[in-house]
């Protein structure tokens, strides 16, 4: 009893006495463990993270009547949520196109949900607000080709004229995208079926964090079970955002493994010399009595409460990091993994046993007498 | 002269110990080279792989009407069509950022009729493998083959000779129709003087994932021929190595015209999307050239945010093996406390001891950071070709930086455990205490 309370206080005694070394030793492993463990956390987390942003690109999967000359019933739209995989819609809506006169030349008026719009095409460079709200029929957003053309600023009020029936509207917000969108008018669907007295719709745009073969699963199940609808999913995108990923993991990868290997190299290269400095120490202890086991068990259960400690405030600094790289690249949070919890405890505990063992034989076969006299 | 001595000395004596530190520093500086190296080039490697979202940058006539075009079906009358000069395409290997054209291909889009279907097909006439000759001599090799690389193709690409009469046709409609690579398939267009018919034989079948798979592609010549339109085009694709977009951009885009000589210049010398269009423009009469905002926004966004993931860990790992290096250092100097005390005992000043030491350092960080480049230069040649298979960019201002890191850090790990060791009495250190 008295013998294992001495153990112990020689162990803290030694720690507390040399906190200046052991502090740096310590702080090199929490990084070490920290900028790893935040690694492995953001490696696992990256596809998920990754997919939101790929999503820029807009819909990824387009619902058509089955028939060219056919409509898409409104009625059938609810039914095509339940086909995707839970909450991987990011945005969707039905588009309908008529063309309706201004200024008495044609142009392409789109009807959609305009609070859908922008999780659809988040694409879009809007001037001006967008219409948040799908009951909003007062309000319509204009293509910049259209801007320019008829001299239209945010705030006119434009003149729509279907067939014959009118509709005065305020322009919200101009749109810019370099493609089709420049030469339309977008309103909500509503305000179309109030000026064609017709409700029904040509396209949905579904954007989905769905991919691959989730996506053509979705697009098949939709086709089956939903009559009178053709499901069209857009692949040109998976590929090289698979592609791309796999990289940038691998990239995650190499650097965790170089840090892991610089850790490795300082932190023993430090402990071999801290232990080779007290061989006086050790010679000192044999003299008096110490067996070669008691010693070697002080310093060992000493450089494993070193390496504890580093890899608890690591791993704390592993969160940390991997929140802020969350929270700065990705603005949202990234999942801590428990799995990086033993593997760090064993990695910096296994580094340690590395550092001790190396330089032990030499310490242990000192001869007090020698190295007490100073030599 | 004496410092010499003492220092040239200190390395050859204790070569192994000296060799320690150099390679340790030159591990830590390698690392922060190769991070260096790696968030300095990754932006144009992930938009490189990012080009088969297509073509980002669009060419079209200039028109007094706005088009007026349904979910990809032009309703516009024939007459108010306006077209470029496929002669004009090669101008785009002109311009400012000519080296940054990766590839662009000519478009005539026009329907044509096939029996037994009742609607008319979309019929593109575009380039497939196309060598141009530039007018300085050198050649440039471009097409569809190149700019859609992720369409899969059943069978080969059309022959592109003025003789071929071959095409190829998107899978949806190849398979609703029953048509194989080899199949012959007549095609009926009209044109402003009249319908022409004309049988083809299909050469191959494309998988493109999207619309296209429901058109038929021939070779631009023919369907110049069967529209009568020699040397016209409809619109063309081009694939540009891009900058994201930033807040000069943006305000460009609104009106490159309003921004002040410095800005402006600032802007056109940049890759941006909108600065190579304004170009474009510049240099094809009659042109209207518009960056697709689905490709480069989601281009930028990606390019972005894994630049800035690199940018982070990079900060990480150089601060952790700033602190390998500087811990290894501490203890480097903590063992001489015998050979400090003893050069003071015979009559060292403090500076003198202390220049010693951080000469001894800076030389040891220097050559740690050279070698540590050095390591970097190969790490990076290996992470650029298992990553992404192509050679990373190594930009020689990172030496400088990397040399004056690995010697500030050395210096500074070397420091404080120097300082409380000059503090010491001689006496006390060399009697053992």
């Amino acid at each position: 009893m008295k013998k294992m309370a001495m153990f112990w206080l020689i162990v803290a005694r030694s720690l507390y006495f040399r906190k200046l070394r052991s502090l740096v030793v310590i702080l090199a492993i929490v990084l070490g463990t920290g900028v790893v463990g935040g690694l492995v956390n953001v490696y696992y987390d990256m596809s998920q993270k990754m997919a939101r942003e790929f999503r820029t690109y807009g819909a990824n999967l387009l619902i058509y009547p089955a028939g060219k000359q056919e409509k898409i019933e409104l009625a059938t739209i609810d039914q095509i949520p339940s086909h995707l995989p839970k909450e991987s819609i990011v945005g969707l809506s039905p588009n309908r196109y008529e063309v309706v006169a201004l200024e008495g030349k044609p142009v392409v008026l789109v009807g959609a949900w305009m609070d859908q719009m922008i999780k659809v095409s988040p694409y879009w460079k809007v001037e001006g607000e967008w219409i948040h709200d799908r009951e909003n029929v007062e309000e319509i957003m204009v293509g910049g080709a259209v801007a320019k053309k008829y001299d239209v600023k945010i705030n006119t009020v434009l003149h729509l004229d279907d067939k014959g029936k009118q509709v005065a509207a305020k322009v919200k917000g101009i749109v810019s995208t370099g493609g089709a969108e420049d030469n339309q008018i977008f309103a909500n669907m509503k305000m179309l079926e109030g000026l064609a007295g017709t409700k029904h719709a040509d396209v949905v745009l579904i954007n989905t964090l769905a991919k691959g073969s989730e996506l053509e699963q979705a697009a098949q199940s939709i086709q089956q079970d939903v009559s009178k609808l053709s499901a069209k999913p857009l692949k040109q995108m998976v590929n090289s955002e698979e592609k791309l990923l796999e990289k940038i993991r691998r990239l995650i990868y190499f650097v965790a493994i170089t840090i892991f290997i610089t850790t490795v190299l300082t932190v023993s290269s430090t402990m071999v010399s801290t232990i080779m400095e007290r061989r006086k120490e050790v010679g000192l202890k044999k003299a008096i009595g110490a067996t070669d086991q008691g010693v070697m068990a002080e310093l060992l259960v000493e450089g494993g409460m070193i390496a504890m400690q580093g890899s608890v405030m690591g791993m704390l600094f592993a969160y940390c990091l991997s929140q802020l790289i969350g929270h700065i690249v990705f603005q949202s949070e990234i999942a801590f993994r428990a799995v990086i919890i033993p593997w760090t405890l064993l990695g910096s505990l296994l580094v340690m046993a590395v550092a001790f063992f190396l330089p032990m034989r030499r310490v242990m076969e000192v001869e007090p007498a020698i190295v007490l006299k100073g030599e | 002269m004496f410092l010499k001595i003492i220092l040239y000395k200190s390395f050859i004596r204790n070569t192994k110990e000296k060799l320690l530190v150099i390679l340790i520093v030159a591990f830590g500086a390698s690392l922060a080279a190769v991070m260096l190296n790696v968030a300095l080039d990754v932006g144009d490697k992930v938009n490189q792989e990012l080009k088969s979202y297509g073509a980002n940058i669009q060419i079209l006539p200039k028109m007094d009407t706005l088009p007026v075009e349904m979910d990809g079906v032009e309703l516009s009358p024939l007459g108010e069509q306006a077209y470029l000069k496929e002669e004009d395409l090669l101008k785009l290997k002109k311009i400012f950022w000519a080296n940054n054209i990766l590839g662009f291909s000519p478009y005539l889009e026009t329907t044509a009729r096939i029996a037994q279907v009742k609607d008319p097909v979309p019929l593109v006439g575009t380039w497939f493998n196309k060598d141009l000759t530039l007018s300085d001599g050198s050649s440039f090799h471009t097409g569809m083959a190149e700019l859609k690389t992720w369409w899969k193709l059943t069978g080969k690409w059309p022959n592109e000779s003025d003789s071929s009469l071959e095409i190829v046709v998107g899978t949806h409609l190849a398979n609703s129709q029953h048509i194989k690579p080899g199949d012959p398939l007549t095609l009926q267009v009209d044109s402003a003087n009249g319908t022409g018919a004309q049988t083809f034989t299909v050469s191959g079948v494309i998988d493109a994932g999207g619309p296209e798979d429901d058109g038929i592609y021939a070779p631009l010549a023919i369907v110049q021929n069967m529209m009568n339109l020699s040397g016209k085009i409809s619109k063309a694709e081009v694939s540009a190595l891009t900058v994201p977009e930033n807040e000069l951009a943006e305000r460009a885009a609104a009106d490159p015209s309003s921004l002040r000589e410095r800005d402006f210049d600032q802007w056109y010398c940049t890759a941006f999307a909108g600065a190579i269009s304004y170009q474009i423009e510049e240099s094809i009469l009659g042109s209207v050239a518009k960056p697709m905002r689905q490709i480069t926004q989601s281009e930028g966004v990606i390019v972005n945010k894994i630049q800035f993931l690199m940018l982070i860990i990079s900060i990480a790992s150089v601060i952790s093996s700033a602190l390998g290096i500087t811990s290894l250092m501490n203890s480097k100097v903590m063992t001489r406390i015998k050979e400090i005390a003893l050069m003071k005992a015979i009559g060292a000043t403090d500076q003198a001891v202390a220049f010693l030491f951080i000469s001894e350092a800076m030389i040891s960080g220097m050559l740690g950071g050279l070698l540590g480049y050095g390591i970097g230069y190969g790490l990076t040649l290996v992470i650029g070709k298992s990553v992404f298979g192509t050679v990373l960019t190594v930009k020689l201002i990172g030496l400088p930086f990397i040399l004056l890191l690995s010697v500030f850090i050395t210096v500074l790990g070397s420091y404080p455990a120097l300082r409380n060791i000059i503090k010491l009495e001689p006496v006390r250190a060399l009697s053992g205490r």
